[in-house]
């Protein structure tokens, strides 16, 4: 059995169904990110893992122990929580403790256990201070300490860096996987920022409305979502989707979307209303059509230094393009969104993938 | 004319002002002049015999400096222990636990609070404490007192505990600690300026509380300070002023520091939210 | 958010922290409350033959209480009543609080040391002990020898015999320098609380003070003001510590409900009478204070 596994986990408050039918195993030492929508059941997820939460169905097990009915205190995992959770009234140095303390370890140990774990987040210096007395980084950083101090089973995080400011965000970001590789403790991480997600996760399990809808690793996620919904969560700019019909055509299928026939030559996709999908990276603006290519007009240009986004009008909805900035053609109104039809992702009615086999 | 009538409301204001000052210094002007001055009168004045004789003489009052320091501090002290101990002991259950009617029960317990006060409950309190044999005890006046600021005392606590991040308690239990360990370790000591404000408020209640005392009271003995003063009137019934007002501001004073000390420390404000909770 | 009990408390736990307050309330409030009903219609005394065998009587005493024929003279109910609707009104709803947000008006955003000190002594006023500021008000309403007629002297007004001549107006002056402080720190706060922006914008537009209160302050500060008249009211109506002052008098001219209750229960023990008294009481200030929750709960909403 995989060292955290949560076998058919169900949490219900009175009507409202959280989590709904949850299995999920975790390998040791993975990072695991838990990423979603607010609301989608992946806090519940977490604290139901901590033991904050009692699940109406279902059962949890870790480090093949079954620790479904026990309370917190003893299940010997470790949470950052999205305040960081420090307590006002004591230092940094006694934060940092308290785990042990309860653990009632031998006040050496402590002093020395807690100096290792401050060095390792640098933040020795700051040990003798009150949380209001230091920063959000810092403070986010004593959190980890508290955290890793006694050596716990899971590490879980609950959306950690979303108090930072931006540019503390992407460092901490880099810190906390070094971190993880470095402790080498299994992690389950939080969060609703799918840029931090791909970057940090061996594996990302996508949550909507208390199901997990795919889980695997970040490009796979990326390459072959499973279902519209995750294929639009992931990737900033997010995934392009057009509403309309499969047809035959003489040299394959075609997308018929509204106002516009998309030629899909070579591919054979039984007809049905369908979506399609492309994502920015994968599309092309021309003065010239390809074999594959709608018309649009442009409608805004937004240079960004190393890269431009065009976004054009097709048909009735907006789409945007990512691109170099050499390869934008003359200032043109009218222009043609090419396409490449090894990278199309197309959906059923029903948001389901459609494998293009062949 | 614009000009003027700017000026015209400044005066205003400024007369405003003055007035007001005047207003509430004026009737307290007496309580810090008279008890210093050996011929005290009715009259404000600055003291002709400057005299610290009169505290002396209040002093010398036995039964009066019981009432005092003994008996008024035993009646504040035990309501003020009550009342911050189960109100906030209930604030803090109240808020954590989940419990149905939970709104409805505030707002039944404002309710009770404010129809059951003052004089109208007087008679069946007293007929209580009688059969309970707790006429003329400290614990009976202290009971009823407790009793009666335990609600608005409750309703000060919630607003407090409910500000509480839960985070803390949870952050405590994952990190291995027993619960009883959490209120120990984390939650009193952050409810620990609540039950201050607490404690001040309801030790200052109780020690300007007169009439209770008056009613449960009966034996000299046991009367607190409010009580006590009148045992300063002649045998034809007038005050003595020289002892009466020496004796008044030294009751008083007590408040007086507490009032600074809350003001330096927190600064004596409504934050916003009022709920009740004045006499 | 968790909806979930905690885990620190347990759902036994809990309770045995709520006991103790419960046990407090039900005894001390929720109890007499029901007793004082039961008691209004018997004849309960403390000494004397009622006071072993009461018996039930009825409503006759209330109809004693309101009885026309008599009501209205000094010393009975009704008149205890007028004099309390007077008190009410006069320091309460036209002195406490309006003279509280004229304060607090008069004081916003102008921060020093004048602020203290009005603040400090108006809360002082509010805070000390009952008795000592009882005392004080004697000596400052003394006819001959008071500070209050010494200062209308300066002004040209002759003496005023407080107690003898004007003894309701004695204590509802007295009320007003006593409670206007919960006004004045109430529309503080709420003054405190409308966004700096709003007033920069009048400043912008040119208003005047008078329009400025009419058309930005009073609308924002509309359920604070509902909610002092209420509570100030209500403790008005209940307030015992005039009787320090003029005891009622002279000749219950200054009797208030709380006072007349108290002299009808405890001078001469006359329970059942008292319980009715209380019963009425207690009916106006419940009409009063659920009115107040009641709004409160519509604005919650």
């Amino acid at each position: 059995m995989d060292y955290l596994y949560l076998e058919n986990v169900k949490k219900a408050f009175g009507k409202v169904v959280a989590v709904d039918g949850v299995t999920l195993g975790i390998g040791k030492t993975e990072f695991f990110a838990l990423l979603g929508p607010s609301g989608c059941g992946k806090t519940t997820t977490l604290r139901l893992i901590a033991g904050l939460e009692q699940p109406t169905a279902g059962r949890i097990y870790i480090d093949g122990r079954e620790v479904t009915n026990l309370p917190p205190q003893e299940r010997d995992v470790a949470m950052v929580f999205q305040d960081y959770a420090l307590y006002p009234h004591m230092t940094l140095f006694e934060n940092i403790a308290y785990p042990l303390k309860v653990r009632r370890v031998p006040r050496k140990q402590i002093v020395a256990k807690v100096h290792e774990v401050a060095e390792h987040l640098m933040i020795t210096d700051l040990l003798d201070r009150l949380p209001s007395q230091v920063s959000g980084g810092q403070q986010q950083r004593a959190a980890v300490a508290r955290a890793l101090v006694h050596a716990p089973k899971v590490f879980l995080f609950d959306e950690p860096l979303s108090n930072l400011d931006a540019k503390l965000r992407i460092e901490a970001r880099a810190f906390l996987k070094h971190l993880q590789k470095e402790v080498n403790v299994t992690t389950v991480y939080v969060t609703h920022d799918q840029a931090e997600a791909m970057a940090m996760a061996d594996r990302i399990g996508v949550m909507f409305a208390g199901k997990v809808v795919q889980v695997g690793a970040p490009l796979e996620l990326y390459r072959l979502p499973k279902t519209k919904e995750v294929a639009a969560f992931l990737g900033n700019p997010p995934m392009n989707i057009f509403s309309g019909q499969i047809q035959p055509s003489t040299d394959g299928s075609q997308f018929v979307g509204e106002g516009f026939l998309l030629p899909l030559p070579g591919l054979h996709i039984p007809p049905q209303n369908a979506y399609l999908g492309f994502r920015p990276e994968h599309a092309k603006i021309d003065a010239e059509p390809g074999a594959c290519a709608i018309r649009g007009k442009i409608y805004a240009v937004q240079p960004l230094g190393s890269e431009v986004w065009v976004t054009l009008q097709v048909g009735n909805q907006t789409v945007t393009v990512k691109m170099f900035a050499e390869e934008l053609p003359e200032a043109a109104e009218e222009v043609w969104l090419v396409l490449d039809p090894q990278k199309i992702h197309l959906f059923d009615s029903t948001g389901q993938r459609i494998s293009l086999g062949g | 004319m614009k000009g003027l009538k700017k000026y015209a409301f400044k005066l205003g204001l400024g007369i405003f002002i003055l007035f007001i000052v005047g207003f509430f210094l004026l009737p307290l002007l007496w309580l810090v002049t008279a008890p210093f001055d050996a011929k005290a009168t009715l009259r404000v004045a600055i003291p002709s015999k400057f005299t610290l004789a009169n505290f002396q003489a209040v002093f010398k009052n036995t039964f009066a400096v019981r009432a005092l320091f003994l008996n008024s501090i035993v009646i504040a002290g035990g309501t003020m222990l009550g009342v911050t101990l189960f109100a906030t002991l209930a604030a803090y259950a109240i808020s954590r636990l989940d419990i149905r009617g939970r709104d409805f029960l505030a707002y039944l317990l404002v309710l009770f609070s404010s129809v059951v006060q003052g004089t109208a409950a007087m008679v069946p309190i007293f007929l209580l404490l009688f059969h309970l044999k707790l006429i003329d005890t400290y614990p009976g006046v202290i009971f009823v007192l407790t009793g009666g600021l335990l609600p608005t005392g409750i309703f000060l606590m919630r607003d407090f505990v409910a500000g509480i991040p839960r985070s803390y308690e949870e952050s405590a239990l994952v990190s291995g600690a027993r619960p009883w360990q959490v209120l120990r370790d984390v939650v009193l000591p952050v409810l620990r300026p609540g039950m201050m404000v607490l404690a001040v408020w309801s030790f200052v209640q109780a020690w300007g509380d007169f009439l209770i005392s008056l009613i449960v009271m009966r034996s000299p003995a046991k009367m607190p300070a409010p009580v006590a003063i009148y045992s300063f009137y002649t045998e034809g019934g007038t005050p003595v002023l020289t002892l009466v007002s020496a004796y008044s501001l030294i009751y008083a004073l007590p408040v007086v520091f507490l009032y600074l000390f809350v003001n330096w420390r927190y600064g004596f404000r409504f934050f916003g939210g009022i709920k009740g909770g004045g006499r | 958010m968790s909806r979930n009990s905690s885990f620190v408390l347990s759902r036994s736990t809990g309770l045995v922290f709520l006991a103790p307050a419960l046990l407090f309330i039900a005894l001390f409030l929720f109890f007499p409350l029901v007793w004082v009903l039961i008691i209004s219609f018997t004849d309960t005394t403390l000494t004397g033959p009622a006071a072993l065998n009461p018996s039930f009587v009825g409503i006759s005493n209330y109809t004693r209480l309101f009885d026309p024929s008599r009501w209205m003279r000094l010393g009975n109910f009704g008149s205890a009543l007028r004099n309390t609707v007077i008190f009410v009104l006069g320091s309460a709803v036209l002195g406490q609080v309006p003279l509280g947000l004229a304060i607090a008006l008069a004081f916003h955003r102008r921060k020093g040391l004048l602020r203290e000190i009005v603040f400090s002594l108006a809360t002082i006023a509010w805070i000390l002990p009952g008795v000592a500021v009882a005392f004080a008000w004697i000596a400052f309403l003394d006819r001959d020898f008071g500070t209050l007629n010494a200062v209308l002297a300066l002004l040209g007004i002759p003496k005023i015999d407080w107690y003898f001549d004007y003894p309701l107006y004695a204590i509802i002056i007295f009320n007003i320098w006593r409670g206007t402080a919960f006004s004045m720190l109430l529309f503080s706060a709420a003054l405190g609380n409308i966004p700096p922006s709003y007033w920069e914008t009048a400043d912008v537009i040119g208003a005047s003070a008078w329009q400025r209160f009419k058309d930005i302050v009073f609308p924002l500060i509309r359920p604070n003001l509902f909610t002092a008249l209420i509570l100030v009211t209500l403790w008005t109506f209940n307030v015992f510590t005039p009787y320090l002052i003029t005891g009622g008098g002279p000749l219950y001219r200054s009797e208030t409900v709380p006072i007349y209750t108290y002299r009808v229960a405890f001078k001469f023990f006359e329970f059942g009478e008292g319980a009715a008294i209380a019963v009425v009481m207690m009916t106006i200030n419940f009409i009063l204070a659920s009115f107040y929750l009641l709004m409160q709960r519509r604005r919650a909403r």
